[in-house]
């Protein structure tokens, strides 16, 4: 994967996650105790070699700006390559921001022509996996295709939980022969992962013609048209992919670490997930705390009771508080006697003495940010 | 200028491959995290750390200093090793020299006043008002100082003050001190007047350059202005074993006596890339630090688990320091115990003084079954069952040197294979302990094992049985137990170390060598670990380690005692298998 230089695009305007995104893009959205979900696919990507690595922002970047920096934590703080960061609107004519993910690319064509990589790989942000990008790149080049789209196999609750998605038709040889996006009655269980591998030439040409004649969108618009003229392939990923678009697939998700096996395929010791270090002490348990089935990350300090959740760095419990398959967010603290039931603390709330939040699994209670109870 | 070339030998095996100030403490900081913490934290960044023992390790935890927020373009992190100067070049011959050696680095800062540092002590101290008391008293050089009990005094640099802080009498380690206030080993030099007095040392050739030692006291005798300044807070030498697992009980305590939370004051380190720590719901935790990357599964209870450790299920751990990612498997039993690096223990050991107590009651003959024969056959020799070496096919390089530094007795343990003629079994032992053994050692084991009672009669406590690998009976064959190291009951697993399902371990020993068969199980945990970590061929023992090989078990133990004590080591074995 050495000849391949990446590309994050951060557009979310279909996500509903509400407060959780209400002042940062979901890319920057936290997750899984101390990371935000672009890390996995930039890990992704800096696992499989790709040390070329821009990420296209569009609105509430600040945050992840700030989480990025110039990318150490990747290894992409380098003299050649690393990682760019586009801000919305580099050029001076840009001024719609309503325009597609074709007219972002084509703002930072300027990128594309200096980059001396052959191979570009495509990914938006909302993807949890950690994946070797080789093989679908190996099924790319055997195929002799000109753009290969990775997807998976998604179930029943999968669709209903998705807010958007593409479903792929394939041929036996692997083709795609049909696209449809946000089906209500899919033909296909194959989704998309808004992964695309294809060469930087026949990418800076198709989006070249794309602006020229008014298209919008990579899936809907490009890929739908050149269905018949370009060899667009699909290959399937087998391992463990989950895409955060509303709420409750934020919670479900995050809940699925719990599991073994998924937490030990997103973490695996040979491949890391990377992010922003946080020099957080070890996390304190106290006389009485009691923790069962829970991550919890740096910096915590518990006194309470803790079952089935995930604590990010720097969590308070304090005595006597019973939290349940709750997900609480960097420097939270709930105050003694509290009890939190299917809860999302976002980042700085302070729950208050004595409180009780009760949500569903379905419709966890969801606290923004610096909220006080 | 931080002194981190020490080897901080009565750390044992911990320190055998890196420096002391990268041994691991706190659950995720290394010892010269806290220095180096402290110099970004009091505005310092422009720092050289002096290397000189096993400096690879920590030179790439330094690296760009990054971590630290020392990675600059004026100033920053520099390593600095001893170097070669003309055509020749020497060892830091002591702190005064190292520093000697490295004028020339300092002086092309051109600096008023220099900070020397040690890289081995944990406490977190701002140092700018030590600087600012220096400067404004106009000293030579300023000494930081804490009140230590009286009874430890003698174990440090003492000095005694006016009431202005003015020092007016210094004693490195005295027998008899004159006041307790003790050097911390914090010194602010002016750097013109230390530079000369380097020089001076350097010329005397008595002088062990030592700053202790030689540089205070010379500048005292000269009439220099030398102040203390005292410090209030935590501050702990990590020099051994016990004080080195007694600092970390201490971050357990409350109210905390090194308060890391402080954000102003802040320790930085190194993070290791790992995710949130997980507790399953068989896990239990309480008075504990816990850090990334691990995952709990049995009982921690007043521990510092470190990095990426696991902990198997039905496991109890206890007021234990275990190392960045040791793997320890299911239904362990620990207990005032620190398990180094990447150690693993497989399912169904025990490691406590607890494990030791009954064993002692077992000893006379607690054999594992398939040896209870040969034992019992060599019983006319009075080196029976508390001499037992566990000789695999083949190999016979079995031995197990026991015994606190109070037992003087050390017990050697040879177990024949199963299905290995009997006869031969004392022969082996014999052979095996003299391989260990080395000079003088081996003639007793030989004398010994050869049939003298003389050893139970010459007095001193009975030998101790302090180890078997109750799961696979013979399969022991390469293991030593040191124990002068750790007097005080706890037991250190040394780095990278094996150990096989279900051996047992007394308290107050070191392990640091792999317990494990040629292809033995470590059960639960069983990871590539135990194929990386083949045993090392044998040292020689350490002079002070009690090596009587080959010592006669208990008085009056003989060949019928270990014939009936050998089904109640079976028992035994089938209780603590899991």
């Amino acid at each position: 994967m050495k000849d391949t230089m990446g590309i994050i695009l951060t557009k979310d305007t279909n996500n509903k996650l509400y407060e959780l995104s209400a002042q940062r893009a979901v890319a920057a959205v936290p997750f899984g105790g101390r990371y935000r979900i672009i890390d996995f696919i930039l890990s992704s990507m800096v696992n499989s070699d790709i040390s070329n690595v821009g990420v296209v922002t569009h609105e509430n970047y600040q945050s992840l700006m700030d989480h990025l920096g110039a990318g150490k934590e990747w290894d992409l703080d380098r003299k050649l390559c690393g990682l760019f960061i586009f801000p919305p609107n580099v050029r001076k004519e840009s001024v719609d921001r309503s325009k597609g993910t074709l007219e972002e690319l084509y703002n930072i064509m300027h990128y594309f022509r200096r980059s001396k990589e052959k191979y570009v790989v495509i990914s938006e942000s909302g993807v949890i996996c950690n994946m070797q990008l080789d093989d679908a790149m190996e099924f790319h080049l055997s195929k002799e295709a000109d753009v290969t789209v990775l997807y998976n196999a998604v179930d029943a609750r999968g669709f209903k939980e998705l807010s958007s998605l593409t479903s792929l038709s394939v041929d036996r040889n692997g083709q795609i022969v049909s696209m449809e996006i946000n089906p209500r009655f899919p033909k296909s269980n194959k989704v998309s992962m808004n992964i695309y591998i294809t060469k930087k030439a026949l990418l800076e040409t198709l989006i070249d013609e794309s602006i020229s004649s008014g298209l919008d969108e990579i899936e809907s618009d490009l890929l739908r048209k050149n269905l018949g003229s370009l060899r667009i392939f699909a290959y399937g990923y087998r391992g463990y992919v989950a895409r955060i678009d509303t709420v409750r697939s934020y919670f479900r998700t995050s809940m699925e670490l719990l599991n073994r096996n998924v937490m030990h395929e997103l973490f695996s010791g040979e491949n890391p997930i990377y992010t922003k270090v946080k020099d957080e002490v070890p996390t304190m348990y106290g006389d009485r705390a009691s923790v069962s089935n829970s991550l919890i990350a740096d910096g915590c300090v518990i006194e309470g009771n803790v079952q089935n959740s995930i604590l990010f760095r720097g969590v308070q419990i304090s005595k006597n508080v019973n939290v349940a398959n709750s997900i609480i967010l960097q420097n939270s603290e709930v105050h003694e006697n509290s009890v939190l039931e299917n809860v999302i603390l976002d980042k700085d709330v302070i729950v208050r003495v004595g409180k009780r939040l009760t949500g569903q699994a379905d419709y966890p209670v969801l606290i923004g940010k610096g909220g006080v109870i | 200028m931080i002194l981190a070339g020490g080897q901080g030998s009565r750390l044992g095996s911990l320190t055998k491959a890196i420096a002391k100030p990268v041994v691991p403490f706190g659950g995720k900081y290394k010892i010269i995290d806290f220095a180096l913490s402290n110099c970004i934290n009091s505005g310092i960044d422009t720092v050289g750390v002096l290397t000189q023992y096993q400096p690879h390790e920590l030179s790439r935890y330094i690296g760009s200093g990054q971590p630290w927020d020392m990675d600059r373009y004026n100033g920053g992190i520099y390593i600095l090793p001893p170097y070669m100067k003309g055509k020749s070049g020497e060892w830091y011959k002591g702190t005064a020299n190292a520093i000697y050696q490295n004028i020339a680095f300092v002086e092309s800062f051109d600096p008023e006043d220099v900070l020397i540092l040690s890289g081995d002590h944990i406490y977190i101290m701002d140092y700018r008002p030590m600087i600012e008391a220096h400067e404004a008293k106009r000293a030579d050089a300023t000494i930081a100082v804490i009140t230590v009990p009286w009874e430890e005094a003698s174990r440090f640099g003492i000095m005694a003050v006016d009431e202005d802080e003015l020092v007016t009498s210094f004693a490195e380690k005295p027998k008899k001190p004159a006041s307790n206030l003790a050097s911390m080993g914090v010194y602010v030099f002016n750097w013109k007047m230390l530079k000369k007095y380097l020089i001076l040392d350097e010329q005397s050739e008595k002088s062990s350059n030592d700053f202790g030692k030689n540089i205070i006291p010379m500048m005292l005798k000269d009439g220099l202005r030398l102040y203390a300044h005292s410090f209030h807070s935590y501050w702990k030498d990590v020099g051994t074993i016990e004080s080195l697992w007694q600092a970390n009980m201490d971050l357990l305590q409350k109210p905390l006596p090194l308060d890391m939370y402080i954000d102003s004051r802040r320790i930085y380190c190194r993070n290791p890339v790992k995710p949130p720590h997980f507790v399953s719901s068989s896990a239990r935790i309480s008075n504990c630090l816990v850090t990334e990357g691990c995952e709990i599964y049995g009982e921690v209870e007043k521990s510092v688990v470190f990095t990426g450790v696991t902990i198997g299920k039905g496991s109890r751990i206890s007021n234990s320091v275990i190392f960045p990612n040791a793997k320890i498997g299911e239904g362990c039993v620990i207990d005032r115990a620190i398990v180094g690096d990447n150690a693993v223990i497989g399912d169904g050991c025990e490691i406590s003084a607890s494990a030791r107590a009954g064993l002692d009651e077992a000893a006379p003959g607690a054999a594992a079954p398939g040896a209870a024969a040969a034992t019992a056959t060599a019983g006319a020799a009075a080196a029976t069952a508390a001499a037992v070496a566990v000789a695999p096919a083949g190999v016979a390089a079995a031995t197990v040197t026991a015994g606190t530094a109070a037992a003087a007795g050390a017990a050697t343990v040879a177990v024949a294979p199963k299905g290995a003629a009997p006869a031969p079994a004392p022969k082996a032992a014999a052979q095996a302990a003299g391989v260990a053994a080395g000079s003088p050692a081996a003639q007793a084991a030989g004398s010994s094992a050869a049939g003298s009672p003389a050893a139970p009669e010459a007095g001193g406590p009975p030998p101790r049985l302090i180890g078997f690998d109750s799961l696979s009976g013979a399969d022991i064959y390469d293991t030593t137990f040191l124990s002068d190291y750790c007097e005080d009951g706890i037991s250190l697993i040394a780095p990278d170390v094996a150990i096989g399902c279900g051996v047992r371990i007394g308290g107050g020993c070191m392990v640091d060598r792999s317990i494990v068969a040629p292809g033995g199980a470590l059960g639960a945990v069983a990871t590539g670990a135990a194929a990386r970590t083949a045993p090392p061929p044998l040292p020689p023992p350490p002079a002070s380690a009690p090596v009587m090989a080959g010592a006669g078990a208990g008085a009056g133990a003989g060949a019928g005692a270990s014939a009936k004590a050998a089904p109640a080591a079976g028992r035994r074995l089938k209780e603590v298998a899991p």
